[in-house]
Parts: structure tokens; C-alpha cells; sequence
């Protein structure tokens, strides 16, 4: 099984690897992500990333209109209001609250569309995308 | 109905079109068809779970913060998913017919959600379990899983869905050795065996089918003469198909020498989870 031996430097040594590229590297090619270091990558990079806090805000941008207080605003346009009241982005439990209760499963699979969609039907945990007979 | 799995990508990547008429699944035989086909529909249905999961760490993600290369992989993945699954029901429908093969899949999976763990740590569990050991573990599949294809149209459909799980991977990594730079791995250690049971135990643990059970065979009623009975086989392999066989001893070299290594190059303390690996004979 000589293809998985090469896996750990694809995709686990290339992860790490763009930990440590800057950010704005990512571009898109066809699916798969290009980046600086990981295809010559053949072990762990020794330069850390620019600080973590770098690039983490704790506020809204100037990007929500000032009459829009739900969802953010991409086009840029700002008023001064959305500048100085702008909503903390860091809503902490927010989470949580907004969704399903944990207790309850935490997701509802929901019923059978009209149409042809059906249940996925999940069982605990994170999905099985190789679904090993 | 739009067909997703045609879609171009609007990020600059071209998406493959995939000559689904020209794939020659009439020599796996009905039985074969049968078998393969469920398969697919399966990873269909997991497929649209992932979109969901994505999201759910798109979400924790944006809101605890992260590197802007993790965001950026993560929201995407969740597009990318949307696709997968358009390309595995494609993939089960024409092994099985369109009759026999739900439009689309409605729900979410249900994650774990580490009642007691900090927003911080229960960030990171998520992502580790999803990106490090699920999505790894669908990277080393895939590839083996290519390794073994010879149809073209099955090469290119796998080949499409691995070029994107290759990154849904590395995004767990690129996050987790920022974690680890920030010395912030908080209770991943304790969390680890918890999710690598959840991850592994379905096929590692999964007891070898007796004789007489259903498995999958080229035609009705025979296995290839002199073949164990749930031995891989090549035609159905030739299709896009790891029987249960092979995929254990996936899931087991990819846990070995792919998953705990990454774990232990990061430094994390893997001691209950080699315990763990132990106790249960997985490598």
C-alpha cells in the first residue's frame, strides 16, 4: 500500500506548512490550494506565522450599513454609526444559544422533503466520507 | 434540476466534467452494480453531513478566531462538499438508476458538542476530529482508493473529490500547529481516544462478516472461485470500490503512520491515545 506512505508529507506536513505560509497566499487551482512552501516541504517549517491576534478583530467592520444591524455589509459602504457602533464580532456563547439545544441531539435532521430529498439520518458524530463498506 | 457537480468554479480552479455515459460498470454485474452503487449512494449521503459540519466550524472558527488561510479552507470546504455530493449521487446513479437514488439528502450531522469544554477547546476538538483524523482519513482512502481504479470516468470522479479532501485535511493540520505555536491544545490530549474511537472504531472494530452473509461479488449468488469471502477484488476495485479488507487496512496504516505521527510532530501528549490503539489491536 505504497500510497499511503507518502501521505503524511501531503497532507499533514503540507498542512503545517500553511500554518506558517502568510496569509494571502490561497489561491484557488481547481480545487486543491497552492501555497509557497509544501510541495519541496519535507518536514516542519521553523518560522512561526505573524502573531495569532493579527489577523482576529473583536468588533463589526465599517463594512454594516448603519441600517442593517443582522448580517454584514460586503459592498464597504459605511456610515459613521456602523463605525462607532459597530456590535462586538466576538459573540462568545452566542453560539450555542442560536442553534439547537446539545441536549437534544443538537441537530435536527428534519422530514422528507415533498420532492425527491430525503433524511440523511446522522448518527453521532462527524460524517464518514469514505463510507468503508 | 441544476446540476452542481457541473458547476465551474468561480475561484479561478476548474472543476472536471466528468463523462459519467462512458463509464463501463456492465462488467461488474448486477450484483456488483449493486454493491458499488451503494457505496456511492452512502458517501453521498456523508457527503451532504460534511457540508453541515463545515459550516458548524466555519462558524466557531470565524467566531474564535483563526489564521485567515484556516477560514478561507474551511468555508470553502463546505462549498466543496455541496459538490462531492452531487458527484457521488451522480456516481450512485449510474450504478443503480435514478429511481433507485434519493434528488438530494436533507440534515445535519450530529457532532459532538464537549459539554463541559471551553468555546476554545471545543473549537479545536471539532476541527481535529473533522480535518486531522476524518478528512486525513478520507485523503489516504481516496488515494488508495485511485491507486486501484482503472476506469477512466471512475479515476476522474475520485480524482475530484480527492484534490479538494487533500486540503479539507491540511486545514486541520494548518490549525493545529497553530494551536500548538500558541500553546493553546487546552484538553486534546483527554479528548483524543473519545474521537479516534468515534473515527475508527466503525471499521476497526467491525466484526469480519461470517460466510453466507450479503458481500459484494461480481454476479448473482458467486464469489470469484477460490476467493475469501470478503476478499477485495479487482474488478470491483476497477470501479472505484475498497471492500471492507482493503479499507481496514486503510483506516489502520493511515492512523499509524499518518494521523498519530502528525499528533506527536505537533506535540501532542498522545499517551491515552496510544493506550487506546493498543488496547484495541489497531496497529
Amino acid at each position: 500500500m505504497a500510497s499511503v506512505d507518502k501521505m503524511f508529507r501531503v497532507i499533514v506536513a503540507g498542512g503545517v506548512a500553511l500554518a506558517a505560509a502568510a496569509p494571502g497566499v490561497v489561491v484557488g487551482c481547481g480545487g486543491s490550494v497552492q501555497h509557497t512552501t509544501h510541495e519541496e516541504d519535507s518536514g516542519f517549517p521553523t518560522e512561526g506565522p505573524p502573531p495569532y491576534e493579527a489577523g482576529r478583530g473583536d468588533e463589526f467592520p465599517a463594512e454594516t450599513a448603519s441600517y442593517v444591524d443582522a448580517f454584514p455589509q460586503e459592498t464597504g459602504y459605511a456610515s459613521e454609526a456602523s463605525v462607532n457602533d459597530g456590535a462586538k464580532a466576538d459573540a462568545g456563547d452566542a453560539f450555542p444559544q442560536e442553534g439547537p439545544s446539545t441536549e437534544a441531539g443538537f441537530f435536527d435532521t428534519g422530514a422528507l422533503d415533498a420532492g425527491s430529498s430525503t433524511d440523511a439520518d446522522a448518527d453521532a458524530g462527524f460524517p464518514f466520507e469514505t463510507a468503508s463498506p | 434540476m441544476t446540476d452542481v457537480a457541473r458547476f465551474e468554479s468561480t475561484g479561478g480552479g476548474a472543476r472536471r466534467t466528468i463523462a459519467w455515459d462512458a463509464l463501463d460498470a456492465g462488467r461488474l454485474g448486477d450484483a456488483g452494480r449493486r454493491a458499488v452503487g451503494a457505496t456511492w449512494l452512502e458517501r453521498t449521503r456523508q457527503e451532504h453531513l460534511a457540508v453541515g459540519a463545515f459550516s458548524l466550524l466555519a462558524r466557531e472558527l470565524a467566531a474564535a478566531g483563526c489564521d485567515p488561510v484556516v477560514l478561507a479552507l474551511v468555508t470553502r470546504a463546505a462549498c466543496d462538499e455541496v459538490r462531492h455530493a452531487a458527484i457521488c449521487r451522480r456516481f450512485a446513479v449510474a450504478l443503480l438508476g435514478e429511481g433507485a437514488v434519493p434528488g438530494g439528502f436533507r440534515g445535519l450531522p450530529k457532532v459532538p458538542m464537549h459539554a463541559g469544554a471551553s468555546a476554545g477547546d471545543r473549537v479545536l476538538f471539532h476541527v481535529v476530529e473533522m480535518c486531522c483524523m476524518s478528512e486525513t482519513l478520507t485523503g489516504v482512502y481516496f488515494t488508495e482508493m485511485l491507486a486501484r481504479t482503472t476506469d477512466p470516468v471512475a479515476r476522474e470522479a475520485v480524482e475530484s473529490l480527492l484534490e479538494d479532501e487533500i486540503d479539507h485535511g491540511r486545514v486541520g493540520w494548518a490549525y493545529l500547529a497553530g494551536r500548538a505555536r500558541d500553546g493553546a491544545l487546552g484538553g486534546l490530549a483527554a479528548a483524543l481516544p473519545a474521537m479516534l474511537a468515534r473515527t475508527f472504531a466503525p471499521v476497526l472494530d467491525a466484526k469480519p462478516r461470517r460466510r453466507g452473509a450479503a458481500a459484494p461479488t461480481r454476479d448473482d449468488g458467486a464469489s470469484a472461485p477460490g476467493r475469501p469471502h470478503d476478499a477485495d477484488d479487482p474488478c470491483l476495485e476497477a470501479c472505484a470500490y475498497l471492500g471492507p479488507r482493503a479499507g481496514a487496512d486503510v483506516y489502520r496504516r493511515a492512523l499509524r503512520d499518518v494521523i498519530l505521527p502528525g499528533f506527536e510532530a505537533l506535540g501532542v501528549d498522545l499517551a491515552a491515545a496510544r493506550a487506546l490503539v493498543r488496547d484495541r489491536g489497531w496497529a
